[in-house]
């Protein structure tokens, strides 16, 4: 089934696959968002008002809607609501699984809603709490939750990063000619010829800015 | 002192072995045991540096075998740390995991395993999480539901206890241990959640 791709909707479902596939938070849809859940909850007000209409009516079809399209409008709010909160879902987790570097990193930080900035903020601390609790009764200088052992301008050792290696599948959304995958590496035959509509299998690394410039999707 | 890491290896292992998504009780003497060992070592440690100050020798001239002494003493304790960090992250984990399955409300069963920090743990998270889903400061969406994606209107459901009289949009249901109902799968899922009722 092909659906239009410039809905709300469509939109949401690119981001919601994008977040899914992507090894690292990506920036958050604040207005995509912000407009679905509004369409939601108009959606749900007019769908539970055709209800209440035609129970009042005894069951037969009344005034606006009939029951069958107050039946599929309920089945798309369904699937909608479904995705946002998938949305949501995958961001937080990978907040979870990568908070300090979340929290450390402003580039990353800036990429969250301001809800998940609270969250990650308060997350953080919590874990950092959790820990110490039994991390403190190790030795002095053993005690950090980032450092192995604590040293002035030592490396944090201990702070897991997404990985950005991972291979991702993208479709290829707009003709790119040929594309050089390592910046740091020009040799030519390290360039690929990137065609709408192709398909590869990639190391997310390479194709991280495309997927910014929504050159690609993921899928 | 016992081998260097049998303990912490011990805690990892136990936890390891045991099946995915239940809670073994908190191993509160073994982490004890860990970090007093740890302590131990850094004892060994501060006294090997003593031993070679009192000789006259600098830390950086020290002959090969004191600094290797001290070396494995060092690496004992990282090994701990690393063991033990290994064994909260993955309890933390699972009862994290435990508030997005069943709620806010910790079941009595698992909260005897869990240590102190643990319950703390999850009351916090669980405070955390609703602020993030409330209306007010949050999202104002539960984000716990929905975990497979929509297919029916109604499902069907039975009662796992007796739980009373619900008031659905079609009326009221009776809640009894082992009835069977067709209802509105947004209306349901708190309850399945919950473990009052299951889908079938």
């Amino acid at each position: 089934m092909t659906q239009p791709d410039d809905t709300d909707v469509a939109k949401l479902k690119r981001a919601w696959m994008n977040e899914k596939c992507a090894p690292e938070i990506l920036q958050f849809q604040a207005d995509l968002v912000a407009r679905v859940t509004e369409q939601v909850e108009h959606q749900e007000a007019t769908v539970s008002s055709a209800r209440a209409a035609a129970a009042a009516a005894g069951g037969a079809a009344s005034g606006g809607l009939d029951d069958l399209t107050a039946h599929i409008m309920h089945a798309e709010l369904n699937r909608v609501r479904f995705m946002l909160r998938s949305y949501y879902r995958t961001r937080l987790h990978k907040i979870e699984a990568h908070v300090v570097h979340v929290v450390k990193e402003t580039e990353v930080y800036e990429k969250l809603s301001p809800q998940e900035q609270e969250y990650a903020k308060d997350y953080a601390n919590l874990i950092e709490g959790h820990f110490g609790s039994v991390l403190k009764d190790l030795p002095d200088r053993y005690t950090s939750m980032l450092q192995q052992i604590e040293e002035e301008d030592g490396p944090f050792d201990m702070v897991a990063e997404p990985n950005l290696d991972k291979h991702v599948f993208c479709r290829i959304k707009e003709d790119r000619g040929d594309f050089l995958l390592d910046p740091n590496d020009p040799d030519p035959a390290n360039t690929v010829e990137l065609n709408k509509g192709d398909i590869y299998l990639i190391r997310y690394r390479f194709i991280k800015g495309l997927l910014e410039e929504d050159a690609l999707e993921l899928i | 002192m016992s081998r260097f890491g049998e303990k912490s290896a011990a805690l990892v292992r136990d936890l390891s072995q045991s099946e995915r998504g239940t809670i073994p009780q908190f191993a509160d003497e073994t982490v004890r045991g860990v970090l007093d060992e740890c302590q131990e070592h850094h004892r060994s440690i501060l006294r090997l540096i003593d031993d070679i100050k009192e000789r006259g020798t600098s830390l950086e001239a020290a002959a090969p075998a004191d600094a290797a002494s001290i070396l494995v003493h060092h690496q004992a304790v990282l090994r701990n740390k690393r063991a033990l960090l290994v064994y909260m992250n993955e309890r933390m984990r699972r009862v994290r995991d435990l508030r997005w399955e069943v709620g806010a409300g910790l079941p009595d069963l698992v909260a005897e395993s869990l240590s102190h920090a643990e319950r703390t743990f999850f009351t916090e998270y669980s405070a955390l999480l609703n602020k993030y889903q409330g209306r007010r400061h949050g999202v104002g969406l539960n984000v716990t539901l929905d975990k497979s994606p929509p297919e029916d209107h109604k499902v069907e459901v039975r009662a796992l206890e007796d739980y009373g009289e619900i008031v659905t949009r079609d009326g009221s249901v009776e809640l009894t241990r082992n009835s069977v109902h067709l209802m509105w799968r947004d209306e349901c899922q708190p309850l399945i959640q919950e473990g009052v009722l299951e889908q079938l």
